[in-house]
């Protein structure tokens, strides 16, 4: 790695005022380190987060929802019973990430606004259109593992299993954006929805709107009992999903009144497909429901040369992810 | 000792001024105290020192910020227990304990260690020197090759074991998922891991 600079503020006040353009804040550091290590980019000063007091626990509102810290860990996530059963689709999606030696280290926020994981994208030795490229290699090399849909400029696909979860859960981001001028941290918040994530084709540069200086303090996720994610890989651990679905059903009665479903490892960004939605909509989440979401999150797929095994992979993603949100929370 | 290091650098300051004059002296103090801390010190990019608690000492270490914990610990504290294979955090060769729970020290900052209990291979043995239990289960179920994976393995092992005193082989592998053995000695790791389990149920 190139040398960087540190500082570990015991604030979110100090650390906020902290970041900048190259000052980046840090969680696990997973992704920091990696791309640091493979030199992709390296920051001028890791922030270091971990001694911000609020940001590694999970709370309950006033209203049911489940406020998740940024830095709390993936294995937290995963495992702390009050997660799991206030919104089963997060505590899922973070089981499934990676391994229990990274999960221990590994954040919410860290894991939300990591870099594609694109071959291409990690050796700076090729063109990437992610690192200001006009072309991506990948589209006539290896792309067993990219994009099915929204892959016209870059097949990268997003990593974050999270992203997928919190998609389908409506979650909203806390983001600290700055101190004023009486040292009160200040605050915007923004919706987990389609438009906080950034195409190919508005920008390859980044895949969520969020500024170098602001930090992810915490997501805060309405209750979604009836909710799953379910991934396919290829080996059975530490192995980026070959398909996702993060499935969130409103029920009434026997009925789907509502449905949210995220469609993970599919795009550059996470897909919210409403066409999966509908098909669900006043539907008994049963097997015919679920294999009509499946189909119609798959229709409009746009698979490159080597990798039309990922489009049966989301069929299969989205059907199971719907019968396992169907039998949870009643 | 972030904290410190600033407090120390504001200090150095503030008795240079004092030097200059005595009257700046309680003005300098109020501000310091009104503002509260000084802004967290931005350390590095050249050697920091700092301390790391490993195998319960403590240990002086000067390193730059971009050393990792594996780093420092094959490096300057000579314990080259846990090994550099992927250098990713893919493989589980680097493994420590850190408060107790395995993480792979490849892709920790060593200054994010400071202030944490780590734990390496070389630490599981009692304080006599005796292997701990998972050691002597691995030597007695021949659970290794080459052995390059062992210092992993184990590691995860015992922090399995803390939080699992007798756990079923699926919760074994599923600890273990972290981990890679080229040599394929899986089974024997799993079998290791739960002897090692029911020697130490046994008051070991």
């Amino acid at each position: 790695m190139k040398p960087f600079s540190y500082a570990r503020p015991a604030s979110r006040e100090e650390a906020v005022r902290l970041l900048s353009p190259t000052a980046r804040p840090k969680g696990g550091g997973y992704d920091l380190l990696d791309l640091a290590k493979n030199g992709v980019s390296t920051p001028g000063t890791m922030v270091s987060l971990a001694a911000v007091p609020e940001m590694g626990k999970a709370w309950t509102g006033d209203h049911g929802e489940t406020y998740l810290g940024g830095r709390m860990t993936l294995a937290d996530l995963a495992t702390l019973p009050a997660v799991r059963a206030a919104c089963p689709v997060v505590a899922d999606a973070a089981a499934e990430a990676a391994t229990p030696l990274v999960r221990a280290t590994a954040t919410l926020a860290g894991n939300l606004l990591q870099r594609p994981r694109c071959t291409y994208f990690r050796d700076p030795f090729f063109e990437c259109r992610k690192r200001g490229g006009a072309a991506c290699p990948a589209m006539e090399g290896d792309h067993a593992e990219g994009a099915i849909l929204g892959n016209r400029l870059c097949c990268a696909v997003h990593p974050s299993n999270l992203a997928a979860a919190l998609l389908a859960a409506g979650a909203e981001l806390r983001i600290l954006t700055g101190v004023d001028g009486k040292g009160e941290p200040t605050w915007r918040t923004a919706a987990v929805d389609p438009a906080f994530f950034v195409a190919p084709e508005e920008d390859p540069l980044r895949e969520a709107r969020i500024g170098p200086g602001e930090l992810v303090f915490d997501a805060v996720v309405p209750p979604c009992p009836s909710s799953a994610y379910v991934e396919v890989n290829q080996k059975a651990s530490f192995d980026w999903a070959s398909a996702a679905a993060a499935v969130v059903l409103e029920m009434d009665g026997g009925k789907v009144a509502r449905a949210r479903v995220a469609l993970g490892a599919a795009a550059p960004v996470p897909l919210l497909s409403e066409a999966a939605a509908a098909a669900l909509a006043g539907k008994a989440p049963g097997a015919k429901a679920a294999e009509a979401a499946a189909e119609a999150a798959v229709a409009g797929a746009t698979p490159l040369r080597d990798n039309a095994h990922r489009v049966q992979h989301l069929r299969v993603c989205v059907k199971r992810a719907v019968l396992l949100a169907a039998g949870r929370g009643r | 000792m972030s904290k410190s290091l600033g407090r120390r650098d504001f200090l150095k300051g503030a008795a240079a001024v004092a030097a200059g004059g005595a009257a700046a002296i309680p003005a300098v103090a109020a501000a310091w105290t009104q503002e509260a801390a000084p802004a967290t010190p931005v350390l590095g990019p050249g050697p920091v020192p700092f301390t790391l608690r490993v195998n319960g000492k403590d240990h002086a270490v000067n390193l730059e910020p971009r050393a990792t914990l594996l780093d420092a610990l094959r490096g300057p504290l000579g314990l080259t227990g846990p090994k550099e294979v992927c250098d990713r955090g893919a493989c589980g060769a680097c493994a420590v304990l850190l408060d107790g729970v395995p993480a792979s020290s490849c892709m920790v900052l060593a200054l994010d260690a400071e202030g944490r209990e780590i734990t390496t291979v070389e630490g599981l043995a009692g304080p006599d020197g005796k292997p701990h239990p998972l050691q002597e289960a691995f030597v007695r179920e021949d659970a290794l090759q080459c052995g390059f994976c062992t210092p992993g393995m184990v590691t995860s092992c015992a922090g399995l074991l803390r939080r699992n005193p007798d756990p079923t082989a699926e919760e074994v592998r599923d600890a273990l998922s972290g981990n890679l053995c080229r040599c394929g000695t899986y089974p024997r790791i799993v079998k290791a891991c739960r002897s090692a389990a029911a020697a130490m149920k046994g008051g070991r």
